[in-house]
């Protein structure tokens, strides 16, 4: 059985460094489970209409999917598959829950790196401490120049 | 026709149809309801009068009579008639004598009931038989309404459509003058603009709405015709400046070298001064020439399919003579393992030119600090990014970095003319890829530059 990692994300370029510097100490092949916290929706419609895949497409940038692309490329006999999950519950068993239903085996999180938290989202850096999974930090230069939405394909680079 | 006079016939056109169908649908309408009206209440009043007349007995009659005296209004010219028909022969008689129309008679024996007006006189008429004879009760009366009501809802209406019309085209002229208002404003606020003051902008009309979205889009296009101007102006000076540097020289080493006799070994510095002068002219406008044949010559091109990291391998090989001891480094991590996504199609030479051009600039401007060259590649693009240590381009002077001559003002104690930024832009721009400069002064500069994967079938 390969092992399925999870790597928390903010839908940021530089969040990929994560998983570029996991893939880099790996030789054998690994899933990788981007989980983007989110808050549920309050509207009705929303709920109704709830489609996750909608959610991430509108949440992720041109130069994201670049990015995972890139990542992929350099990646191929490594990387069994790469795929993006949202999550949205509130407590620590309900992480658990989600650990074990994407059969999560290790959790690999930035260092220094600081997951940027929107009005639509929350910090799962709490949830990965208490929920017992094995769980790596990793750790890359931060980057110094201010960037546009168009240069930041760069911060994979490093 | 103007576009102004236009929208003014159009409403007033609208208008004028809306109030005419509306007044003649008023008129059509009261005036098919006035003829029923007044045919039911002459038909009441004949249905009574034959009661009266013939069924009941006298008490009825006479409170039958009464009745219809107290609640019934008399109506305009009424008249009422009780005529015994003894024959079919005697109806034109009776007809004339009482004034009656005969066809409503002969009607009337026929059906029983019947309705018939002759202009503005109306008549009810019902047949009664009694006693083996047949009467017809017959009521007239003149139609107060048809003659009077009518004629001034007719006018009401007619007066009121006039009145209609000419408020309508006032409005109509009103508003097309107020819609257009704005748009006068633009026109003659661009019209005051020309190549001397080109600086002036339009004013905002309102806070939002397709007007000022108007107004941006014109004010984004002369930002974009200004910073043209300002590029041309520039190039301009610039490029006389540059090419009369070396001018100057050769002219004053030649000047100082004819004053006196002088030596053979002076006359031979003198003169390798004035070669390196004239290489340096000549280095500067084939490197003109060259940018001026990237920027048009996009059809002309030929173009091979090339591997990217074999490029970059060549362009380090290059820097190893023009830069000696330079710190480039090739940044492998992410390089795709499918070699196919690696494959570009492009010109060999001009893709060289402009990666050494970047690496140069790289290496130049960081002191021979470490420069990384790395290459990436997604599904559909190839990525190859150079990072450098150097001293960065200010902000405010980025969007200059495209223009011809024009050198940041913290590169004074680097050697260069500014032509390397404009070429390398036009020879990817002719690969259709894009350049992406990123950089904060004193921290470095990272050169992105994206073109498209070859299409291997």
């Amino acid at each position: 059985m390969p092992d399925t990692i999870l790597v928390p994300t903010d839908f940021q370029v530089e969040s990929l460094n994560t998983v570029k510097l996991t893939l880099e100490q790996t030789s054998t092949l690994i899933y990788i489970v981007l989980v983007y916290p989110m808050y549920p929706s309050g509207s009705i419609t929303d709920l109704l209409f709830y489609s996750p895949g909608k959610l991430i497409r509108q949440s992720v940038s041109e130069e994201f999917t670049s990015a995972l692309e890139i990542l992929k490329n350099r990646f191929e006999s490594r990387l069994g598959g790469i795929r993006t999950e949202l999550f949205h519950g509130s407590t620590n068993n309900a992480f658990k829950n989600f650990i074990e239903g994407q059969g999560i085996t290790h959790i690999a999180i930035p260092k220094t790196y600081v997951l940027k938290t929107g009005k639509d989202s929350f910090n799962l850096l709490p949830f990965i401490k208490r929920c017992g999974t094995p769980c790596t930090m990793l750790d890359w230069p931060p980057f110094q120049h201010h960037l546009t939405p168009s240069q930041q394909l760069q911060t994979l680079f490093i | 026709m103007n576009t102004r006079n236009k929208i003014t016939l159009l409403l007033a056109i609208f208008n004028a149809v809306m109030v005419l169908v509306f007044g003649g649908s008023v008129y059509y309408f009261l005036q098919n309801y006035s003829y029923t009206d007044f045919y039911k209440r002459l038909d009441t009043r004949a249905s009574i009068a034959a009661r009266y007349h013939f069924e009941s007995d006298t008490t009825d009659a006479n409170n039958l009579k009464a009745l219809r005296q107290e609640h019934l209004e008399m109506l305009d010219g009424e008249r009422e008639y009780v005529l015994s028909i003894s024959a079919i022969d005697s109806i034109p008689a009776l007809a004339r004598r009482n004034d009656l129309p005969e066809i409503l008679l002969r009607k009337t024996l026929v059906s029983g009931k019947e309705r018939f007006n002759s202009g503005n006189t109306f008549y009810s008429a019902i047949r009664q038989d009694s006693n083996g004879v047949v009467h017809l009760v017959v009521v007239s009366a003149n139609n107060y309404y048809d003659s009077h009501h009518q004629v001034l809802l007719r006018n009401i209406i007619g007066v009121g459509l006039v009145f209609t019309l000419f408020l309508g085209i006032g409005i109509a002229v009103y508003f097309s003058k107020h819609v257009y208002d704005p748009i006068r404003q633009i026109i003659d606020k661009v019209n005051q603009i020309s190549t001397n003051n080109i600086h002036l902008r339009v004013d905002d009309y309102e806070k939002d709405g397709e007007i000022n979205t108007l107004i941006h889009t014109f004010n984004g296009l002369l930002d974009r015709m200004e910073t043209t101007f300002e590029t041309h102006k520039n190039f301009i000076s610039n490029a006389s400046h540059e090419i009369s540097t070396p001018l100057t020289s050769i002219i004053g080493e030649a000047d100082v070298a004819l004053i006196k006799d002088r030596s053979g070994a002076e006359y031979k510095e003198a003169l390798t001064n004035i070669l390196q002068q004239a290489e340096r002219l000549r280095q500067i406008t084939e490197s003109l020439l060259f940018l001026a044949q990237t920027g048009y010559k996009e059809n002309k091109l030929v173009l091979e399919l090339l591997r990217t990291d074999e490029l970059v391998w060549e362009s380090i090989k290059i820097m190893d003579k023009l830069i000696p001891g330079h710190q480039i480094k090739f940044d492998l991590n992410l390089l795709p393992e499918n070699p196919v996504k690696l494959k570009i199609m492009g010109n060999k030479q001009l893709l060289l030119l402009a990666i050494t051009n970047l690496l140069t600039n790289a290496c130049k401007y960081s002191a021979n600090k470490p420069v990384t060259i790395s290459v990436g590649s997604t599904n559909s693009s190839i990525i190859v990014l150079i990072t450098d240590k150097g001293i960065g381009i200010p902000e405010e002077e980025m969007k200059f970095i495209y223009d011809p001559f024009f050198r940041a003002s913290n590169t004074k104690l680097y050697d260069g003319y500014g032509i390397g930024m404009p070429l390398t832009r036009n020879i990817v721009k002719i690969h259709k890829g894009t350049l992406v400069v990123t950089s904060t002064v004193h921290v470095g500069t990272s050169v992105q530059i994206t073109l498209p994967l070859a299409i291997l079938s």
